[in-house]
């Protein structure tokens, strides 16, 4: 009889007049008992005292997030020599204080049981999971020895891919060093449509090299984006513009996130925004809403172009002897250099060369373009499946807000040629554009003309704009071109130059003499010609199929390419496990791997560097790479080790050095062959890649005090750590705005070693370097195209962007493959990273198919039923959701959630492997049919990006829904380590 | 609502109990009391256990029963305090009256002082089932009392669960009566039935409520928007399911559901009525009739207390 | 204390913006992980790694779509504790483990004293309170009171865990009860909403509602109307589209 002890217990306790209590425990004294505060007391009201000040940690630390690629600023709570709490840092420039859902959950991150322990060496078959543990001596020995081999036969027989890499500014100039072409990251995969269309347009791009003038902006257009790189700001960016009621459009087939708290959504049929952005321009050439002047200055658009019929240099920029390029000044009515700008100079009209060649001002043809009745609003609508009315509209609040709400700051500035301002002037129209533009196989295009509607509104670098962050702008494109030519790659030696860099003619590309790819991914060759990043996507299908040959190793660093980050996955696995029938080796025959936790693509690596989190390493953010740098200032950062490592993990940046040092490659070791660093930290420290140019730019100088450029500091890191663990040079005041043709600034960006002249950066809105790829189709230009690739370059390299359908759409049947579908990444969770967060795969463990109510009612479904998706290569059974915001002709799921049973520490009941789903399954690595007899990749026909978003499927509910699974489903790959 | 077996099992098992408690106690005020000293005691003390076993049940259903004593303390505001201290306060006369019979019972006290004993029986027996009854009205009332759970918000709420608790502790007297071969007055037995149809109308009365009762506020306005927008939803806060999902978003189907009110109907209202009705037209039948009626009843009950769960929905639902 | 105060000195609270929230989870997840940071009681996870992933979450987000006939929209809403005035949350608790502090009018489970009876988490309609099986324990959003007051924080991180993380400031923490707070002029502004109000708990807590984003095909005619405002040119007829363009620019350029 329980009461009669609570009986018994209430005397008892009543008696004693107190319970002993936990003292460490929030609420400290018993409520029953306690009198509250005097306070309190008084009122009659008891309450218990609780502790408010409680203590979290015995130290905070500051450094880096890398929950995602945002790189925020957080401050790390430890307590016991444990992560105990992670905060957004106040005084960081990325994110001012905020975090996102992973960045929060990162402690979950760092103490995931999928976490490796120690170097592994493959005993089983590969995809078995069968490993051994192995010392770091060994693996290194090993490694060592794999690479050695290699590097002194044929260096090009070893590609080392780097996905989600920081630290490329290492990892690509190791490529170098080692004497491979063969490197990429994870841009080619990722947006290099983006970055090709803007750095090949204006010298900056989207992505993480320019963003919004948030503050002044009036308008804001967002293209295609569900989360990006620049997670928070943007984030926090939309808390202001929406304070500000500034107008938020958003296009985007689906309405989620950001498009959830636009004010208009629209809901575009995906691969046609080129051609509702043509139609804006349209519109506005309609309206006479050009800004002319901005046109004159800034642009190409006043440079003549010859198009006398049949000419040799048909489109080609005509130019003087000096090789500058002409134009028309209707006052003097003669020839003049185009770059003297003046604003006399002809937009339209056709003139008469001394060659006696017609030429037109390049901008008469862009106008004659987008005036056609291809881009007049009502012929776009129903491709695009925006109204014409929308379009009209749009275009006219873009006019209105451009012309009518022009910024002014005052501030005296000197532009490139010497002619002063008083104020800066700016139209505030705001755009920017992700992977919804750049995952298609016309995002370049798309992306550029874009572009065009920036700078015809006068709306790039002015104040309200879209603004460059330094290191940007840089020269149109970079001056920085391929390494990797026949005469490049030789054994035993390094190449002369970086791997990646930028085409501006078809002798640029790294081509044998029947016009070969030289790289493994066909980067740089006719498939790809403007693939500035690589074609990540590309480089297991051609090595296991030995096109364009074959790889003796496959050195892969945080990419996941036996997953999420492949296309077509069976395939996929496939290739990593196809025998060499010659050799009866695996066709990839080794594959080393760094990763940090035990994900789906460790079970096919032979050798694998197990890597720290982001909590135990040293990164550095450089400007040689990727930076965090604002408008008004270059920033740079970094990670330091805020925990030690409790296992046999290293960075792999580290390790890599020590690879380099045993492999004896050149600026790795001393000249007595000693290894030149100790590790990482010694390397950012004391590498340097110019003169005085290093890693980091902050406190250089040997007493800290030089910015920018000067000698290594031994104190750096120190001084970095002191300092919230980022460096921010602010750009001059009189350098803020229209930096591209600003005298202080590109005489400071000189200075800081970002651009090599101090020349204007001029906006090639007619791009000749396409140009000339297409005289070379048509046989007037050397080095000529190969017959088989001579149509698609002839139709896709204009030199003014246009719009075409995208190119699995165009080779399929559209009745049958009736959807677009396409995918988006889910704020709170970062690739196949999250799935292994305690915390996050509570928010989302399965993954459904999205489609329009409407449609789901045509085709008989409702919620949760399971479906059939089928696209031109393959099948997933998967269950489908019903909603409205969502394009009609469009499917959808969040990217990355399904798993592969086995990996990320899951238990193998786990949802993410029974309920969850990739469309990579379904999206092909190679385009439906050959093309002139060459089976061209996936990809953007001039960059090479992998076009994810053009899959079209096909979708039918399944036949029994019974105890349902989603597939394929692959066997599981547990780890089965043989411990030391 | 998830219909929790700890609260099933206790509402059931300590509401016959004070059912049973209170027709004890009651019957001291009255001439319906048996002669029996014996009988009556054995009743309190199975009232007793019935009651002690709900409230063990009960307490399984606590994260923390070792302060369970705890409970007692805000009976100002509380129905859940309320019923805690009234099911321990009903302790004190109950374990007297057993003390007493007891005495009586083993004559352990002499003739006289059993006298003067006898006086305080009705008294205390009196205050015994009052107590009883209090509880068992507080147990309805931590139910109706809920507005986030409309099928429990109303006002046959406490009465049902009230009568049904009667009920159970009259089929349970009736039963013993006979066992002990007193024969029961046939106008307590007709009174029994006709309670227990009385229940059963109230009972069909709330189902049908039940089936009818809406929030009185929509899914719109759960999140701030306008009475009548149409919400559905998009993503949920989490994928697998949590607390409030099994708890408050328990979900029945509706033929199950009817099927169980089927067998509640019959076993609870049913077959104890016709039993009992036997009973009294052939009173022989009776011990065992009134039996097979108690236990169909106690059956009956735990199926309609797992409906009464079962079937409540939770505001918090509009959310899900 | 069971009881309620007779009144609160201040009404702490969260507005929430429903504006402006993308439903990003931050609030989520730097609210689950401050609430962990006592090893003693931490937001207990079941399952972390297994088929049914669960665990304790004091502020949870929820996706919706929402149409009132004129048009869609999507609405993602971040749900906690609201801190109602007439919590029954506080008053249904047998054992006072749930109060209402009377100087800021935070609602509060005393982990020492709570029972686990559950029924504070039946009488929420808001669905604030989650039981830690683990532990035993009612657990429920503290408005951080651990760090609105503590001394060991600077002075501005004294605010609740999650507001400091929305990255869109969705969240504000303020004072309702000082009509000069910013939240309660914002709530005056924006038409601040207490949800189901009618249910009589009164909550503190409020909701700007999302904007209406319909546009209108009045919207889209009239700014039709407008078109040619940016022409100096008068329409020339017969021209094509390119001819009156250049026209207008050899006017702008001569
Ligand atoms: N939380 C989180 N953040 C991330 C990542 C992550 O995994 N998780 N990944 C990082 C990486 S590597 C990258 S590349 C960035 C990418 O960031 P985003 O560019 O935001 O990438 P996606 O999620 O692919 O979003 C693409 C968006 O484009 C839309 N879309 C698809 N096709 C079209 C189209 O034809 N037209 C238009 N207008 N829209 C279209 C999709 O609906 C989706 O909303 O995010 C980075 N940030
Ligand atoms: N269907 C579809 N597919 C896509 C996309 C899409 O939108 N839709 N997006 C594409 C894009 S843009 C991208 S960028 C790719 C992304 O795909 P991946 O680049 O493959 O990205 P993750 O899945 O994040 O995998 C990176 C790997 O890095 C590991 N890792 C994490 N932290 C560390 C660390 O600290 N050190 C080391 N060494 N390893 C670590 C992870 O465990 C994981 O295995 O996916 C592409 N694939
Ligand atoms: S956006 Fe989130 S995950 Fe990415 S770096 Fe910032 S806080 Fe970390
Ligand atoms: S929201 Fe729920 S838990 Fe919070 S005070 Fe109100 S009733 Fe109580
Ligand atoms: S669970 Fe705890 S806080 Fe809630 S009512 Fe029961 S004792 Fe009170
Ligand atoms: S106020 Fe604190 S406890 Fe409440 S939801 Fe926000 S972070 Fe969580
Ligand atoms: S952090 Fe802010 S924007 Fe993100 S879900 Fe929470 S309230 Fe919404
Ligand atoms: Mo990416």
């Amino acid at each position: 009889m329980c009461y009669f002890w609570f009986l018994v217990k209430i005397h008892l306790v009543i008696l004693f007049k107190q319970e002993k209590l936990n003292s460490n425990r929030l609420i400290k004294n018993d409520l029953a008992l306690s009198e509250g505060n005097a306070e309190m007391a008084k009122a009659g009201y008891k309450q218990p005292e609780i502790e408010l000040s409680k203590s979290i940690s015995d130290e905070i630390k500051t450094t880096t997030c890398y929950m995602c690629a945002c790189r925020c600023g957080i401050k790390v709570y430890l307590k016991d020599n444990k992560v105990k709490y992670i905060e957004g840092n106040r005084d960081h420039p990325v994110n001012k204080g905020v975090l996102c859902g992973k960045g929060a959950a990162g402690i979950m991150q760092h103490y995931s049981p999928a976490r490796l322990k120690a170097p592994l060496k493959r005993v089983g078959p590969r995809g078995s999971g069968e490993f051994e543990e192995i010392s770091w001596d060994e693996a290194l020995t090993l490694a060592t020895s794999w690479l050695s081999e290699i590097r002194n036969n044929d260096p090009r027989k070893m590609a080392l891919f780097t996905g989600r890499d920081q630290s490329q500014a290492l990892t690509g100039w190791w490529a170098s060093q080692f004497g491979t072409p063969n490197f990429a990251a994870h841009g080619g995969f990722c947006s290099v449509n983006m970055a090709a269309a803007g750095l090949h347009t204006f010298g900056g791009s989207f992505w993480e090299f320019g963003e919004p003038d948030w503050d002044l902006t009036e308008y804001f257009m967002l293209w295609g984006v569900a989360e990006d790189h620049a997670s928070n700001p943007i984030k926090k960016a939309i808390g202001k513009l929406k304070k500000r009621g500034v107008k938020i459009t958003v296009i985007n087939p689906i309405r989620t996130g950001y498009g959830a708290v636009a004010d208009e959504w629209i809901g575009i049929k995906p691969g046609t925004d080129g051609l509702f952005a043509g139609a804006l321009i349209h519109q506005l050439l309609v309206n006479q809403a050009v800004d002319i002047d901005y046109l004159q200055r800034y642009t190409n658009a006043t440079w003549l172009v010859i198009n006398s019929p049949g000419a040799e240099d048909l489109g080609l920029i005509a130019r003087d002897d000096e090789g500058n390029p002409l134009a028309y000044d209707i006052v003097e009515s003669s020839l003049v250099n185009a770059n003297q700008k003046s604003s006399n100079h002809a937009l339209h009209g056709e003139y008469t060369l001394p060659n006696g060649r017609n030429a037109t001002p390049s901008f008469s043809l862009i106008a004659n373009r987008f005036l056609s009745e291809e881009y007049s609003p009502k012929s776009v609508s129903i491709k695009t499946g925006v109204a014409a009315e929308t379009i009209i509209r749009i275009a006219d609040e873009l006019a209105k807000t451009a012309f009518e709400k022009e910024r002014r700051i005052e501030q005296e500035w000197t532009d490139w040629n010497g002619v002063q301002h008083s104020e800066f002037i700016g139209r505030p129209v705001s755009m920017h554009a992700m992977r919804g533009i750049s995952a298609h196989s016309n995002g370049f295009n798309s992306c550029r003309i874009i572009h065009y509607l920036q700078i015809l509104l006068g709306a790039i670098d002015c104040p309200g704009g879209f603004r460059y962050k330094p290191p940007f702008p840089k020269a149109v494109p970079p001056a920085l071109r391929p390494a990797g030519k026949l005469e490049d790659v030789r054994p035993g030696e390094p190449m002369p130059g970086a791997p990646l860099g930028f085409v501006t003619s078809p002798s640029d590309l790294l081509v044998d003499h029947e016009g070969n790819a030289l790289r493994i991914d066909n980067a740089y060759s006719w498939e790809a010609p403007f693939s500035a990043h690589g074609l990540m996507h590309m480089v297991i299908h051609n090595a296991a199929n030995q096109k364009p040959y074959n790889l003796e190793l496959l050195f892969l660093y945080m990419a996941n390419m036996g997953w999420n980050s492949s296309m077509d996955i069976p395939e996929t696995l496939n290739n990593l496990t196809k025998i060499n029938p010659e050799t009866g080796e695996y066709a990839i025959p080794r594959i080393i791997y760094s990763d940090a936790y035990y994900s789906e693509t460790i079970a096919y690596a032979d050798l694998i560097l197990p890597d720290t989190t982001y909590l135990e390493r040293w990164d550095a953010i450089s400007l040689l790479d990727r930076p965090i740098s604002e408008p008004n200032a270059a920033i740079d950062a970094i990670r330091n080790p805020v925990v030690k490592p409790d296992r046999d993990v290293r960075p792999f940046q580290t390790v890599l050095i020590e690879l380099g040092a045993r492999l004896g490659l050149p600026g790795m070791i001393n000249n007595d062959g000693s290894p030149k660093y100790t590790d990482y930290a010694d390397y950012i420290t004391n590498h340097e890649r110019g003169n005085g140019i290093g890693t980091l730019a902050g406190w250089r100088g040997e007493d800290g005090d030089q910015v920018g450029v000067g000698s290594p500091n031994q104190d750096q890191l120190k001084r970095y750590q002191e300092n919230n663990c980022f460096f921010s040079n602010a750009v001059p005041s009189n350098a803020r705005y229209f930096k591209h043709a600003n005298r202080s600034y590109l005489k400071w960006a000189k200075s800081q070693g970002f651009i090599n002249s101090t020349k204007p950066i001029i906006f090639e809105l007619y791009n000749e370097a396409l140009q000339k790829f297409r005289l070379s189709a048509d046989g007037k230009f050397e080095p000529k195209v190969p017959r088989l690739h001579q149509k698609r370059i002839s139709s896709y390299f204009d030199p003014i962007a246009f719009w075409y359908p995208t190119l699995e759409e165009s080779k399929l049947n559209g009745e049958r493959y009736r959807f677009h579908a396409i995918s988006q990444r889910p704020m709170h969770m970062y690739h196949s990273w999250g799935s292994q967060n305690a915390w996050l795969r509570q928010i989302s463990n399965s993954n459904k198919l999205y489609m329009n109510r409407k449609r789901g009612a045509e085709l008989d479904l409702k919620d949760d039923d399971w479906i059939e998706v089928s696209s031109h290569i393959g099948k997933v059974l998967c269950q489908v959701k019903l909603m409205s915001g969502c394009q009609i002709d469009t499917v959808w799921t969040w990217n990355a959630i399904g798993k592969r049973a086995g990996a990320w520490g899951l238990n193998k009941k786990s949802p993410e492997f029974r309920k969850g789903f990739l469309l990579n399954h379904l999206i092909s690595t190679l385009l439906p049919e050959k093309e002139g007899g060459f089976h061209y990749s996936n990809s953007d026909p001039i960059t090479g990006q992998a076009a994810w978003y053009d899959l079209k499927v096909h979708i039918q509910k399944a036949k029994s829904s019974n105890n349902q699974r989603s597939e394929p489903y692959f066997l599981p790959i547990a780890a089965n380590i043989k411990r030391k | 609502m998830s219909p929790a077996y700890s609260i099933i099992f206790f509402t059931v098992f300590s509401g016959a109990g004070y059912g049973l408690l209170a027709i004890v106690g009651l019957t001291t005020l009255t001439s319906l009391l048996p002669d029996s000293t014996l009988l009556n005691l054995i009743m309190l003390i199975l009232s007793l256990l019935l009651i002690s076993v709900g409230l063990l049940f009960s307490t399984t259903h606590l994260g923390h029963p070792e302060r369970a004593w705890r409970a007692m303390s805000q009976w100002k505001t509380s129905w859940l305090s309320r019923e805690g201290l009234l099911a321990l306060i009903t302790y004190v006369p109950a374990l007297l009256l057993c003390v007493i019979w007891t005495a009586m019972v083993i004559q352990s006290f002499s003739p006289q002082s059993i006298n003067e004993l006898e006086n305080y029986v009705a008294l205390i027996g009196g205050v015994c089932g009052l107590c009883a009854i209090s509880t068992v009205f507080c147990t309805g009332q931590i139910y109706a009392s809920l507005k986030t759970i409309p099928a429990w918000n109303y006002f046959l709420t406490t009465p049902i669960f009230f009568l049904l608790s009667i009920v159970s502790g009259l089929l349970l007297w009736i039963f013993f009566n006979s066992v002990f071969s007193y024969k029961v007055n046939n106008f307590v037995v007709l009174f029994s039935v006709f309670m227990l149809e009385a229940a059963f109308l109230l009972k069909c009365v709330y189902w049908n409520f039940v089936d009818q009762v809406k929030f009185s506020v929509t899914k719109a306005e759960a999140i701030g928007l306008e009475k009548n927008t149409i919400v559905q939803n998009l993503e949920p806060a989490h994928q697998t399911q949590n607390y409030l999902m099994r708890e408050m978003g328990y979900n029945v189907a509706r033929k199950h559901a009817l099927k169980l009110r089927w067998f509640a109907s019959w076993a609870a209202f049913i077959i104890p009525g016709i039993c009992l009705l036997v009973g009294v037209t052939h009173s022989s039948y009776m011990p065992i009739n009134s039996f097979i009626a108690s236990l169909c009843l106690i059956a009956g009950l735990i199926a309609e207390r797992w409906l009464f769960f079962a079937e409540a929905k939770h505001v918090i639902t509009l959310y899900y | 204390m069971t009881d309620l105060p007779s009144g609160t000195d201040k009404k702490l609270g969260l507005l929430i913006d429903l504006d402006i929230c993308v439903g990003c989870h931050g609030c989520v997840t730097s609210c689950k992980e401050w609430n962990s940071t006592d090893d003693n009681l931490p937001l207990s996870d079941f399952d972390s790694y297994g088929e049914a992933p669960d665990g304790i979450f004091l502020n949870r987000v929820h996706g919706y779509e929402t149409d009132d006939g004129i048009s869609s929209q999507t609405v993602h809403f971040p749900r906690s504790c609201l801190h109602c005035e007439q919590p029954e949350c506080v008053t249904v608790c047998p054992t006072g483990a749930s109060y209402k502090r009377q100087e800021d009018g935070i609602v509060l489970v005393n982990p020492e004293t709570c029972i686990g009876c559950k029924l504070c988490s039946w009488a929420c309609p808001y669905g604030a309170r989650e039981y830690d099986h683990k532990q035993g324990i009612m657990k429920k959003c503290t408005l951080c009171v651990d760090r609105i007051y503590n001394e060991e924080l600077e002075e501005e991180d004294r605010k609740p865990a999650c507001v400091l993380a929305c990255p869109t400031s969705a969240r504000l923490f303020g004072d309702f009860s000082d009509p000069q707070s910013d939240v309660s002029i914002l709530s005056e502004k924006r038409g601040g909403v207490a949800l189901m109000d009618n249910l009589g708990y009164k909550p503190v807590n409020r909701y700007l509602p999302p904007r209406k984003k319909h546009i209108t095909s009045e919207q889209n005619s009239k700014n039709n109307a407008n078109l040619q405002r940016f022409s100096d040119l008068k329409p020339s007829n017969g021209n094509s589209k390119l001819e009156n363009f250049f026209s207008w620019l050899d006017q702008k350029l001569s």
